[in-house]
Formats: C-alpha cells, structure tokens, sequence
C-alpha cells in the first residue's frame, strides 16, 4: 500500500505547501510521488519508515546531509544531476522526504540500453557523447569535494536521440570520506568491498569506468572465466571477483579470468571493435587503477577519449556498419577493414587539427574543445550541413562566433563567417582562431 | 502415419525415489516414430532422492542428425545439473534482492553450460577438457528442465521447451514459468549453443504448503496435445489419480500418446511433496 494518499497536503521545511498528485514509483529506499507546490510539478521522494538501528542511523545520516552545511544546501554541481531540492516534512515525524525535478519521459534508464530494450536504439556517437556528458557531470561534482557513492546502471538516464544525459538517484551524495559507506558489490571499488577506507571521488572513478564499460561493451569488466568455475555466484564470490582479488576479462597478462568462447563472445566482440586508445584506458582501470586508486581514469580523461573516439567513428561504405578507425594502425601502415563484412572501405574526408583528427561524417560536429578550450563540448563551433539543393553535396557549417579565414591548396584565401559552409575539399586550410585545421581526403 | 499397436516392444528408463521430503520417478518412453525409425530415444530424466535433496530433471536431446549426440547430451545434463543445482540452493538461503537475482540465475546457466561442455568433450576423448564453446558440442544438442528440492526451498530450472508445473490438493495447475515468445515452430533453446543472456529460466520458491505434486515434462506430451497448455494441465490430477498404478501401465499409456501425436519421445519426473512447509515466496521470474 503507498505510504501517501492522493491528494495529502505536505511541507516543505520552508513551510510551503506541497499536494501528492499520483504515485510513481518504489524503488529500495522509499516511494516516488508527483506533487505539486505553487503550481507547479515535482518529484517527491518519501524514504520508508526507518525500523531497524542501521536504518535510524541512515536516515539521520540523510538528514545531515539537508542541513544548512550539507551538499543539498547548495546549487547543484552540475544542471544534469537531479537534486534534491528541498527536504518535506512528516507531520508525525517517523520519516521524511525531498523535493526534485520529474524526469523528462524522453530519458530512459541506462539498464535498458545494457540489456538491449533501449527504443530507438541510440547510435555510437549518441552513446560517445553520453559517455562525455557521464564523464563532465561527475567531474563537477567531484571537483566540489562531493562524491556520488552509489554509481551503478540504475542513476544515469540518456534521450536515445541526442545522448544528453540526466542522473538521478542523487541522495547518497556526500562530502568526500563521509563515513557510511554504500556498496553496491557490482560497481563498488576493491578498496570498499574489503572495509578499506570511505567513498571518494576516487572511489567514484572505479564505478564510472565500470559504467562507461557496460555502456560499450555490455559486459561487466571483472565477470570472466573464474565466475564459470564455481556453482553459485554469492555475495562470498563477489566479495573475492571483486574486492579481494579482481582480475580484468582482457587482462594482457593474466588470463586467470580471461573472456571464454561460448559464454562472452558479444563481451569480445564489442571489445574488439574499438581503438587500442580506447582499450588502454579500460585495461588502466582495470589493471593498476584496481590497486591503485590514484591510476585510475580521471573523468576529463574519459571526456577526452569518448571524443576522439566519436571523431573516429565512420560507417563501412560496403555493409554500412558503424566503425572506429584506430589511427595508430594507420601510422604503423596497416589498413583497418570493416568489423562485420571483414571489407576495406574508403575512409570519409578528415580535418586534422593539431593531433587531432574527426572524420567529416554527416553528424559530425566541432567543439571548442577541438580548437582553443579542452573539455569544452558546450560552445559549437562547426557542423557538417547538407547543400540546401544538392543533398549528396555536404559542407562544414560555421556555427561558432569567429570568421573562419580557409586557403586553398591554389594559394587563394576566402573567408567563412558564422552562419556560412564551406564545401569540403581536399588540402583546405582553416584558420580557427589561433589553429589551424587541415581537410585532408587521402 | 503408420500407427503401430501398443504393445510394440519400445525402450524406457526409469529412476524412483523417497526420502523425508517425499517420493516420486521419472521416466522416458521411446517416440513412436523412433520406433518406426529405429533411432534411439534421445530423452533422459532423472528422479534422484538423497538424504538432503530431491533432484527432478527432463532432458530433450534434439534428435536429427545435426544433433547426432544428443541421446548422450541429454543424460550429461542431468548428471551435471544434479549437483550444480544442489549447491546453489544450499547456499541461497538469505533473501535476495530484485538486484541480485539475475546475476546468480545467469551464473547458474553458465555453470551448468560450462560442465556440459566439459563432460561432452570427456565423451568425444579430451583428457583435461575446458567449457570453452567448440562446433562439435552441437551434437549433442538437449533442453534442460530440472528442479531441486531441499528444506531451503525448490530451486526451478529451464532451458528449452516444456513444461513446469505444481499441482495442489484441490487439484489446481500452475505453471512455473511463462512461454517463450521468442521461440517458433521447432526451433528452441539449448545447451549446445553459446551462452546468451535471458534464454534461461530459473527461480527460487518455498513452495506453499497446499502443493502436493511437482511435475517436469519434455514437450513431447504437449506437442501431441497441439501444443495446447490447459489440455496440457488436465494431465497432472489425471496422473495423480494413478499414482499407485503399475509403471508398465504408465510406460504404455506414454507410448500411447506418442503414437497417436506426433511420434516424439516423451519425459516426466513427478515429485510427491510429502512435507509441510509452512514457508511460502517468490523470488523473480516465477509465476508461482
């Protein structure tokens, strides 16, 4: 039976009135109500009547955490967190619960998009730039001294059609080494399964690399071999595969947990697809960074590296299969083929900017982060635009604020303000600002 | 087809059992048309009663000749299932979440898979086999339905067509879990294939107390029922009502229903719960 009755009349500790409106959802900790307060639609989230010690304790813990010194008594780190707003009151005091925005019906949860029920399903570079919106919003909360605690597929919600990102759950949040410690076996970090030490934004790195893996590989990045070798996979096991004695399923040099044909073939599949870049990062993570919580993927790394992985994506001109081109291979001289149809395709036309380089797909677009401001995927600055008439022919789309100054490979210069294209051609140079960027189709 | 008189001579097997938690059998009766074909029956069951544990399984091996195997696939199922099964409900004795669950069922399968790859590649001659996935575990294509019953609860187990099912004393039939969907025609789920997520069913219940009769059955009975699931479930009071009968009587009526459908091999194993469990619940997945 829901704890609350359509139509109670609540408030919130500022004393303003607050009506529940409909049920929405139970999840472990309490009951999920849409209310409304001055006209206008919230979330109320109303915790379960505390009954055991622990519980008293926790629910005390929360309170704190509403305080006026506490991390909800601020704005939040970041617009993509839902935050508590305000905390409600219960009249008869045995609990209470807290105000946020509703979530957006366009976003859905990130287990259905690992267990494949995710409608429409969004595409790599939808899932790149979820991953570097992931990355960017835990950065600013990490980067006020609070910490998550509680990372795991159940928080994060993405719209399948842009990849921009909302994350919920945000109550466990806490300073950093706040005591009272959550741990969800799955996504903890080794250090807190074995009793070592308090939640941090360290701790915090280890479940946002077991996300990001989940989100692109569909695996669980510690589940391997070993875990077939044993009858009943209980919270003992978890404990020793992921606390005391974790071990990578693509670790280079230990195949004690190695993937195993016929139970992770999708696991190497996905795997396989992707850049040794790419790769590198995963194995830190999970090779030293499991040890070493200072090794770990930092989130401006993730943020870096969804990028240029979004900008290597291309599709195989054969079968139309999405690809990432490995640029590394390139340099060693061996030419990449096509995943699925095993095919070599042409490559699309790429713009070069420093060490970067973004293949000129038709969703491909650039950021000040290409050009003068690292991590900055806020301030557009060109995308690619189909000719108004001609719809084969497609051209780079100034929608930044500075005039582009571009010389031809013939020695003449023309100018690009903000709001024209340019068509592509091989050997243009752009002048960005301060950088340079160089079309280049062979 | 060809009809042929109930008294051809066809092969069975047969295991029975008793112990503190009750008593039961399992059988596995040759198809008509294997007969007809004098092709072996690619069915296995299992009714084993120790003094911990009652184990219940049904095993379909596929039958044609890209399963060629299957026969020994489906005994090497139950004997791997067995102890695999008992060991996990042995030690599933705290609640588990919602959260939890679908990591220990998937486990469970993949348990399961991994010692039936070994076991079926000790049969083909490897001395130190590994579950690794190979072509050749293809022939001994079999399903998978298999219960374990302990004073922790019954543990539930499919991978493949047919049928779980618990009747009470007022003879009412439930089954244990929904139809595939995703499955058609003759095509189902099976144990020589790669792992796959969600293709397996399992689930963990304190069986309510009201239940008297446990029953597992290779899709054989059902098929020659057209497929239909209430007819189906008439089966189980029709069962009970003979349960002192004869096991030649059983064995015939079987062959029977297999002459008069569609030929294929039949399989039951019925436990008779003899205890009173006042426990009752539901862990996901079950529709009990």
């Amino acid at each position: 039976m829901a704890m609350l009755k359509i139509g109670q009349r609540l408030n919130t500790r500022e004393g303003a009135v607050v009506q529940v409106e409909r049920f929405l959802a139970a999840g472990g900790q309490g009951e999920v109500y849409e209310v409304t307060s001055d006209g206008q639609h919230f979330a109320l989230k109303w915790y379960f009547y505390p009954t055991t010690s622990e519980q008293i304790t926790q629910m005390e813990e929360m309170k704190k955490a509403f305080s006026l010194d506490g991390p909800f008594s601020k704005a939040p780190p970041d617009s993509r967190f839902l935050w508590p707003i305000t905390m409600v009151s219960d009249p008869k005091e045995r609990t209470f619960g807290y105000l946020m925005d509703l979530l957006p019906s366009k976003y859905q949860g990130l287990e259905r998009l690992v267990l494949g029920k995710m409608r429409p399903v969004p595409n790599f570079h939808i899932l790149c730039t979820a991953a570097i919106q992931l990355a960017e919003s835990f950065k600013n909360l990490h980067a006020r001294g609070l910490c998550y605690k509680d990372i795991n597929l159940g928080g994060p919600f993405i719209d399948p059609l842009t990849g921009d990102i909302v994350i919920c759950d945000c109550d466990n949040v806490r300073y950093n080494k706040t005591p009272g410690n959550i741990i969800f076996i799955f996504f903890a970090a080794p250090e807190l399964i074995r009793g070592e030490g308090n939640c941090t934004s360290k701790t915090d790195w280890h479940s946002l690399a077991i996300l990001l893996f989940y989100m692109f590989v569909r695996h669980h990045p510690l589940e391997g071999k070993r875990q077939l070798q044993i009858n009943v996979f209980n919270e003992l096991a978890q404990r020793e595969f992921y606390g005391n004695k974790p071990v990578f399923l693509f670790d280079a040099t230990d195949n004690s947990n190695q993937a195993v044909k016929g139970f992770h073939d999708s696991a190497m599949r996905n795997w396989s697809i992707y850049p040794k870049f790419l790769k590198r990062m995963f194995t830190r993570s999970f090779g030293i960074g499991l040890h070493n919580p200072d090794e770990r993927v930092k989130e401006s790394e993730w943020m870096s590296s969804f990028s240029r992985l979004r900008d290597s994506l291309y599709y195989c001109q054969h079968c139309k299969s999405p690809n990432f081109y490995d640029f590394e291979d390139h340099a060693n001289g061996n030419h990449q083929s096509c995943w699925r149809c095993k095919e070599q395709s042409p490559l699309p036309m790429r713009l070069e900017i420093g060490d970067v380089t973004i293949f000129c797909t038709h969703h491909m677009k650039l950021f000040a982060h290409h050009t003068h401001q690292r991590l900055n995927f806020s301030d557009e600055i060109a995308r690619m635009t189909q000719h108004p008439h001609k719809p084969d022919r497609w051209g780079l789309k100034n929608t930044g604020s500075e005039e582009w100054i571009v010389s031809t490979m013939e020695g003449k210069t023309l100018r690009v303000p903000t709001g024209r294209s340019l068509p592509l051609k091989h050997g243009l140079s752009i002048q960005f600002g301060s950088v340079t960027g160089r079309l280049l189709s062979k | 087809m060809t009809s042929f008189s109930e008294d051809v001579l066809f092969s069975n097997s047969q295991t029975q059992g008793r112990n503190q938690l009750g008593d039961g059998f399992s059988v596995s009766v040759q198809g008509a048309r294997h007969v007809r074909n004098d092709t072996p029956c690619q069915d296995s069951s299992l009714y084993l009663a120790t003094e911990e544990y009652v184990f219940c399984g049904v095993a379909d091996g596929h039958g044609d000749k890209k399963h060629a195997m299957s026969h020994i696939g489906s005994k090497l199922a139950l004997d791997v299932a067995h102890p695999i099964l008992f060991d996990a409900l042995r030690s599933l004795t705290q609640p588990i979440s919602q959260r939890d669950w679908p990591t220990i069922q998937s486990n469970i399968e993949k348990r399961i898979r991994w010692e039936w790859n070994c076991e079926c590649k000790r049969y083909m001659g490897e001395q130190s086999p590994t579950g690794e996935w190979t072509q050749e575990l293809l022939n001994f294509g079999t399903t998978l339905l298999a219960t374990c019953h302990s004073a922790n609860g019954t543990l539930f187990f499919q991978l493949g067509d047919g049928d779980i099912a618990i009747m009470n004393d007022a003879e009412e039939v439930q089954f244990i879990f929904d139809e595939d969907d995703d499955v058609t025609g003759t095509i189902t789920h099976s144990l020589c294939r790669p792992f796959e997520e969600n293709v397996s069913k399992c689930t963990l219940l304190k069986l309510p107390t009201d239940v008297r009769m446990v029953l597992l059955s290779s899709d054989g009975i059902r098929d020659c029922l057209q497929g239909d699931r209430n007819r189906f479930s008439t089966i189980l009071p029709w069962l009970n009502s003979k349960r002192d009968d004869d096991t030649d009587t059983l064995n015939k009526w079987l062959y029977s229903i297999s002459n008069n459908g569609n030929g294929d091999d039949i399989s039951l194993s019925i436990h008779y719960t003899t205890t009173n469990n006042d426990l009752s619940g539901v862990l996901p997945n079950g529709n009990a």
